[in-house]
């Protein structure tokens, strides 16, 4: 069990907290920083099946010390005064999320070593890191926040549906057909390798034309820049995923099993739903996990055609170099997109079990 | 046949950044007057090709070691962690990546370049692991028996065998990180998604598509001419 | 010749082969017989080092295997497996090449030498050089892996179930031509099988182990007629004898006599089959012509002691 071997080297840095005058971590909290950070590479030495409870201990325990220590760096400032996490802070909580992460992979139990996030959320709602810069500003933030990560996930939910739509049928449609199904992907790769932010801009022209053209399709809010191109976009992008693995998942399903089904009278049709697309299903799912993880990342970029979104925080914090604002946008992002990858590949295994398919 | 169209996409860039043709192009929607830019196109594509080289080179430097490294017999579980850590790195939303080096390393190139270099790790490292792994054990174990050094049958049996799926993880990188770049250029770093950017913010239509069908164009470019190289090494 | 004395092999606490000292003299082909899970691959492995034995010695022409880097002592050792291990993005010449190359011979003495041992096993270099190990059907492929194996005229050869994935009628083809060639260049060969048939057809020394340890070594005649324990009949099973009638040729057990009224067989048949004519019809003597010429007779006690090898 080497696992852990490379992790603590990131661990292994003296902490310091907030900027302008960089306040280090007090000697005492110092040594117990870093024999914290030490702790799961020792532990994966030692004891590989207590590397959990290590990682979880060094996550909870750096989210309580960024709590306790912005806190005592506000002591006696004026209400203005901000008190955020400096480079010591971030790399610690990176290795340690990291190392968590690692460790669930290896867990004998896969939820354990969230435990530690579990103990952050903790620390979260009781207040304890109330005096941390980004929760500052959140709670100015307050509801326009809400709103922002509810329209987020619209547009998640949106594009995905929609892909979901026109994909599967399609997919289906070209698994039995060689060409088709070589035209069909190939464009949709193509369509992939564009950047996300070109197609958007490439997006720009046609749909406001189409909007001057059609006054009725402007009035239901199809436009050049907004929601519109935002989910075009997105919609084009996440078909690969799903075309792709429908493809592969259908044409996947055991010659043996098929032929099985047809000697014992089934129709195409009761083949189709019982044979083929529950075998298929797992292996399919995965493709939309990945739409999904894609799209929330193209949802931040969406922002920037004012789409709204998590993006919003992230680039009004990059124009006026707030970067609490943007910690605000982009950590939610990257937490999101972390969920639903971990969701859905539960799902997967899930399905994978009930229908017997490959794990 | 195939050796033509890999090269219409590299011919319509040159001829996008011949001066005058494209802003000439999207006139139109501009009101008849074409888009006016700070700094030439030519120089926003070799910023932004310096750019995307800088962090392949970085990626494959790093990426290829390290999956060779987790690939060597009895380290199974470090192979694993490295592969899942490696995944995390593209389940995080570009923006968010790029703009969480932000206070860390302030704007420009610095943090655009963590950020492609991160999100290029994945798919090298995911190949190559996959790629040594995929190597068939009767062949190593064939090599062994016949008295190669790890050595020898690293760069005799592995490597070769494992090329065409790690050319392909590099070719992968090399194109998400173009798009990559583009976003990049909200944090200043420059680039093709500077036009993009500044449109944006004008509403100014035909300089967000400037931008947008350069950025487009060069991605489609590298993916044919490095899946033409890839090509006729095998 | 090759020498195991005491030789060992502990995973852990358990013990994969235990207290095995075996002599494969020079030239002679030895089968390593035995049920799955009895030892004989780890046996076979231990001889290159791919397999470091716990204890014991193995000496190869007398030398202590411990006394080479096991690089340049496998470089001395043919190695052939059941499933080839050809590199598949290597061309059949560059495949056979590789121990030359290893070895550093220069280019045309390696270029003469793959050629040779194409034709060797049968391949006609001239089509087969340049073809990949994927155009290759099985046969093809293991003769390819035998040639390979040859490459640097190794005195020894070590197979491991060479001939086990093989068709019935590829694998037979391969086995004679196999012991032809295995005759000529006087290599001695340690041959890991499950077969039976195998291990008695071609070896001349078949080693029958259990459970990691050696249960009798010698010929198969002996094996066949002097088992050393229940086990050993058990396992060759109560047909032995039959079988090992099997691909023995009828030439060898042609007496001079008169054919006259006798069941009229081809030279062609293995005495095998010339039993089951002798059963068939009720016989005790069988005529043997070779494409029509007269040879003799085979009578029924011939067979019957089984002993006579060619």
């Amino acid at each position: 069990m080497l696992a852990g071997a490379v992790l603590p080297w990131v661990l292994l840095r003296p902490n310091r907290l907030a900027p302008g005058d960089s306040v280090g971590l007090p000697p005492a909290l110092l040594a117990g920083a870093v024999l914290l950070a030490l702790l799961p590479g020792f532990s994966a030495w030692r004891t590989p099946r207590l590397t959990w409870l290590a990682a979880a201990l060094t996550l909870w325990a750096g989210v309580w010390l960024l709590g306790n220590q912005t806190g005592a760096a506000l002591a006696g400032q004026l209400p203005f005064a901000r008190a955020s996490a400096a480079s010591g802070a971030w790399l610690y909580l990176l290795g340690a999320g990291v190392t968590s992460y690692g460790a669930a992979r290896l867990a004998p139990r896969a939820g354990l070593a969230w435990l530690g996030l579990a103990g952050a959320a903790a620390l979260l709602l009781s207040g304890h890191l109330n005096s941390w810069s980004v929760l500052v500003e959140g709670r100015a933030e307050g509801e326009r926040w809400g709103a922002a990560l509810a329209q987020h996930l619209r547009l998640v939910g949106g594009a995905l549906g929609l892909a979901l739509l026109i994909g599967a049928p399609l997919a289906v449609w070209i698994s039995g057909r060689d060409r088709a199904a070589a035209t069909v992907l190939g464009l949709a790769s193509g369509i992939q390798t564009l950047p996300s932010l070109a197609l958007l801009g490439l997006l720009i022209a046609p749909l406001s034309a189409l909007a001057n053209a059609v006054p009725a399709l402007r009035e239901v809010g199809v436009g050049g820049i907004g929601v519109a191109p935002a989910l075009t976009a997105m919609t084009l992008y996440a078909l690969l995923p799903v075309l792709r693995n429908g493809v592969a998942s259908l044409r996947g399903v055991s010659a043996s099993a098929v032929d099985a089904a047809r000697g014992m009278g089934m129709t195409p049709a009761q083949l189709f739903w019982r044979v083929q697309l529950p075998l298929a299903l797992p292996v399919w799912l995965s493709g939309v996990r990945q739409a999904a993880v894609l799209l929330t990342g193209v949802a931040a970029v969406a922002a920037l055609i004012g789409a709204g979104g998590l993006g919003t925080y992230i680039l009004g914090g990059l124009q006026s170099a707030a970067s609490d604002l943007i910690l605000l946008g982009a950590v939610p992002a990257a937490l999101l997109a972390l969920a639903l990858d971990g969701g859905l590949r539960r799902a997967e295994g899930w399905l994978a079990r009930r229908l017997g398919g490959p794990a | 046949m195939r050796g033509l169209g890999a090269l219409l996409w590299p011919a319509l860039l040159v001829l996008c950044l011949w001066p005058g043709v494209l802003p000439g192009l999207l006139a139109p929607l501009a009101g008849g007057e074409p888009p006016t830019l700070d700094t030439p196109l030519w120089r926003l594509t070799l910023v932004h090709l310096g750019l995307v080289a800088a962090a392949t080179v970085v990626v494959v430097a790093l990426g290829v070691p390290l999956a060779l490294a987790v690939t060597r017999p009895g380290r199974d579980a470090l192979r694993d962690l490295t592969g899942a850590v490696a995944g995390l790195g593209q389940t995080v939303p570009t923006f968010a990546l790029l703009a969480l080096a932000v206070p860390a390393l302030g704007f420009g190139w610095p943090p655009t370049l963590l950020g492609l270099v991160l999100y290029g790790l994945t798919p090298v490292v995911g190949n190559g692991i996959a790629a040594l792994r995929a190597v068939d054990p009767d062949a190593l174990d064939a090599a062994r028996g016949m008295g190669m050094t790890p050595g020898q049958t690293l760069r005799r049996i592995e490597l070769p065998l494992a090329r065409p799926v790690l050319l392909a993880g590099i070719r992968t990188a090399t194109v998400y990180n173009v798009g990559t770049a583009t976003v990049g250029a909200a944090l200043g770093a420059g680039g093709l998604g500077e036009p993009i950017i500044n449109g944006l913010s004008q509403q100014n239509t035909a300089l967000v598509m400037v931008g947008a069908v350069l950025a487009a164009l060069l991605a489609l470019s590298l993916d044919a001419l490095l899946g033409q190289g890839s090509r006729q090494r095998q | 010749m090759i020498e195991l004395q005491g030789v060992e092999k502990r995973y852990g606490n358990a013990p994969a082969v235990e207290d095995l000292t075996l002599t494969f003299p020079e030239g002679a082909l030895c089968a390593l017989l035995g049920p799955s899970g009895c030892g004989k691959t780890t046996t076979l492995r231990m001889i290159n080092r791919l397999v470091e034995p716990s204890g014991g010695r193995v000496l190869l022409a007398g030398e202590d295997t411990r006394a080479l880097r096991p690089e340049v002592l496998r470089r001395r050792i043919g190695y052939v497996i059941q499933h080839v291990g050809l590199f598949p993005h290597l061309t059949v010449a560059q495949n056979v090449a590789t121990v030359p190359d290893l070895l550093g011979w220069d280019r045309q003495r390696t270029a003469a030498r793959v050629d040779e041992l194409l034709d060797l096993v049968g391949l006609d270099p001239g089509t087969y050089r340049d073809q990949r190990p994927a155009q290759l059907s099985g046969g093809q492929a293991q003769r390819v892996g035998v040639a390979r194996a040859l490459a640097a005229d190794p005195p020894v050869l070590l197979m491991d179930e060479p001939f086990g994935a093989l068709d019935p009628l590829a694998r037979e083809w391969l086995q004679l031509a196999f012991r032809d060639i295995q005759r000529r260049l006087g290599t001695t060969v340690v041959m890991v099988t499950h077969d039976i048939d195998e291990a008695l057809r071609l070896g001349d020394l078949v080693a029958l182990m259990r459970g990691g340890r050696l249960v009798q070594f010698g010929s198969p005649d002996d094996l066949v007629l002097r088992p050393a324990d229940p086990f050993v009949r058990q396992f060759l099973g109560e047909d032995a004898p039959l079988r090992q009638l099997a691909g023995q040729p009828l030439s060898a057990f042609v007496s001079p006599g008169d054919p006259a009224g006798l069941p009229v067989v081809d030279a062609s048949l293995d005495a095998r089959e010339a039993l089951g004519v002798l059963l068939r019809e009720g016989a005790d003597a069988l005529a043997v012509q070779d494409g029509g010429a007269p040879l003799g007779v085979v009578r029924w006690h011939d067979l019957r002691g089984s002993g006579r090898r060619p």
